[in-house]
Order: structure tokens, then C-alpha cells, then sequence
């Protein structure tokens, strides 16, 4: 199956990556100033009237304008995430929970963005049965990074060698 | 019990949110996949007359896209080629094209005539042959497609032969297409 992937795919993911960003935090609500979840919301409404002015005006934009300014607003929602992640080990000092954070939503967001950004690149043929393994490989492999390396086992790594 | 009442609230409140947004892109989103933009243009291939057009009757119309011949002769045992009643024409200025010749329709007794045949010469050559063997007509298969060179004219070659004992006055009336390929 092959299929080629719209410039305005990319502001697609990023409005998915806002909203799930908005409802995590709104879960992680100790850690997280209590607006955080409403801008992600606004930011994801901005994606919304993006995506329909690029409808509106897709005949002025040629297709090299409407990738960047819909991969920009998905550097944007990457940018965001990591941010999060930032604020939760450097601010909040929760390291176990930034690290299940990496694992489990930065790492796998960046993963699927990079799939896909290459996918639009290359224009090459993807199987979304692929894409689903990934996608779970991808959290396991997250977790169980942040399960298992800790800063304890990687001195005794170190000391070892 | 207010504070996790406050947060169920809060997060029903994201979640309704969050389902409208994502549905209402992904609609947006499944809507630009089936947008397409279709720009009329002008067609630059198209046909004109050829010097010898009067002694053909050609007469031209529907912006030069159709033309009919009126005026073609077959003579008994003899070969009438009529070299450049009428052309065709690539007017693109940078653009060749690629045209083919193609039959479309064929009336008119196969007793009189011996063939009737259309000719473009372009850097090769096709042709429409309809020969007739006294009782019935062969219709020539489409051709393949030949190169007409930018900002250039073709003359498309006629010849007929009637048949030793055709009388005059029978007809025969031929239609052809001449496909382009963009």
C-alpha cells in the first residue's frame, strides 16, 4: 500500500500532539502551572484555523510554503513536549517522572514525527501495520529505559569497567 | 472529594474539546485530500490550413480544434495526393507533443473506391491506409503517437484512387480523431 502524504499532514499531528499534550497535563496537574492544559487546548484551536486557512488558500501557497509552515507548527508541538519534559526534571526535580515522561511520550512523539516527516521526504510506500509496531515498540522501549537505567546502575556500569 | 471533582470536571471539559478539534481537523484534513484544482487552457495543438486548403474545400472551425474536407477527388486508376491541404500545428513555444492519428467512423460503398489515405509526416511517419478490396472496406487500426515539434506545422497528405469502373459521383465520408497526449 502506498500513499502520499499532504504538506498539511504535519499540522494534523502537531493539533493531535497539543490536545494529548492538554490532557496530560491537566492529569499531571501537581507538576504543571494550572493554564498549561487551556494554552495546549488554544494552541490546538490555532492548529484548527491554520489548517482551514491553508484550505482556503491552498491555490496562493505552493506546495514548498504549505510544508514549512505546517512542519513549523509541528516543530512548535514537538518543541512544547520537550519543554514539559524539561520543566518536570529541571524545575519540578522529578527525575522518575521525567524519565517515564522521555520514555513514554517524547521519545515515541519524536519517533512518529520523524517517521512521518520522512515519509513525506521520500516519498515512500509505509504500511500502517509498520507504523502501530512501532508505535508500541517504541513506548516499551521508552519505559523500560526509564524503568530500568537508573542512576544507580549506570555508576555500577561504570565502576565495572 | 471538591479537588478530584474539580479535576474530573476539568478533564471532561479537555476531553469533549479535544474529540472537536481532532474531529473537526481530521474532516478538514479529509476534505483537503479530495480538493483538485482543474485550470481551463488553451489548446496549443490545433489544425490550419495548408496552401492547396480551396482545391480540398477544408473548412476550419470550433477554434480551429475541427475541420472537415469537402472537396477531395478520387479518379479511377489514378492516385490524387493532395501534399498540404491542410496542417497541424504545434503552437506552444517551448512544449512538443505527442499525437497519434485515430478512425473513427467510415461510410460510403467499397465498390468504388481503391483506398483513401491520411498521412502525417512528422520526424516519423503515420498513416490512416482505407483500402478496399471491391466489396468491403479494411479500416486502418490507430496509429502510434509521433512528436510534433514546438512552434511547428505538419501538412497532413491525402491520397485517394477510385476504382478502374467507379462512376462518377459516389462518396465515401471519413472521420478521424487526432489524439494529443499531454
Amino acid at each position: 500500500m502506498s500513499f502520499s502524504l499532504l504538506p498539511e499532514f504535519f499540522l494534523f499531528v502537531g493539533i493531535d500532539v497539543f490536545v494529548a499534550m492538554s490532557l496530560l497535563t491537566c492529569l499531571l496537574d501537581d507538576y504543571f502551572p494550572k493554564t498549561i492544559p487551556y494554552l495546549f487546548q488554544a494552541a490546538a484551536i490555532g492548529g484548527y484555523a491554520h489548517l482551514l486557512l491553508s484550505k482556503e488558500f491552498m491555490t496562493l501557497s505552493g506546495g514548498y510554503m504549505r510544508f514549512w509552515y505546517s512542519f513549523l507548527y509541528l516543530a512548535i508541538a514537538l518543541a512544547s513536549v520537550i519543554a514539559l519534559n524539561v520543566h518536570l526534571a529541571a524545575i519540578k526535580k522529578q527525575w522518575t517522572l521525567a524519565k517515564i515522561f522521555s520514555g513514554a511520550v517524547v521519545f515515541p512523539t519524536f519517533l512518529i514525527s520523524g517517521f512521518f516527516v520522512l515519509n513525506y521526504a521520500m516519498e515512500m510506500a509505509a504500511a500502517f501495520l509498520f507504523q502501530i509496531a512501532m508505535l508500541f515498540s517504541a513506548i516499551v522501549l521508552g519505559l523500560s529505559i526509564s524503568v530500568f537505567v537508573t542512576p544507580q546502575i549506570v555508576k555500577k556500569y561504570w565502576k565495572r569497567r | 472529594m471538591g479537588r478530584v471533582f474539580n479535576k474530573s470536571v476539568k478533564m471532561m471539559i479537555l476531553t469533549l474539546m479535544s474529540l472537536l478539534v481532532i474531529s473537526a481537523s481530521a474532516a478538514v484534513y479529509y476534505s483537503l485530500e479530495m480538493t483538485s484544482t482543474i485550470t481551463t487552457a488553451a489548446n496549443d495543438v490545433y489544425f490550419v490550413e495548408g496552401p492547396d486548403n480551396s482545391t480540398a474545400g477544408v473548412n476550419i472551425f470550433n477554434n480551429n480544434k475541427s475541420a472537415t474536407l469537402t472537396q477531395l477527388k478520387a479518379y479511377p486508376n489514378m492516385t490524387m495526393t493532395y501534399d498540404d491541404a491542410i496542417r497541424v500545428r504545434n503552437n506552444h513555444t517551448s512544449t512538443n507533443y505527442n499525437v497519434r492519428l485515430t478512425p473513427v467512423s467510415l461510410s460510403g460503398s467499397a465498390a468504388y473506391f481503391v483506398y483513401i489515405s491520411f498521412t502525417l509526416n512528422t520526424s516519423a511517419t503515420i498513416s490512416l491506409n482505407y483500402t478496399s478490396d471491391g466489396s468491403s472496406w479494411t479500416t486502418p487500426s490507430t496509429t502510434s503517437f509521433t512528436q510534433v515539434s514546438a512552434d511547428t506545422e505538419y501538412a497532413i497528405i491525402v491520397q485517394t484512387m477510385a476504382n478502374a469502373t467507379a462512376t462518377s459521383g459516389q462518396t465515401a465520408t471519413i472521420e478521424m480523431n487526432i489524439d494529443i497526449e499531454q
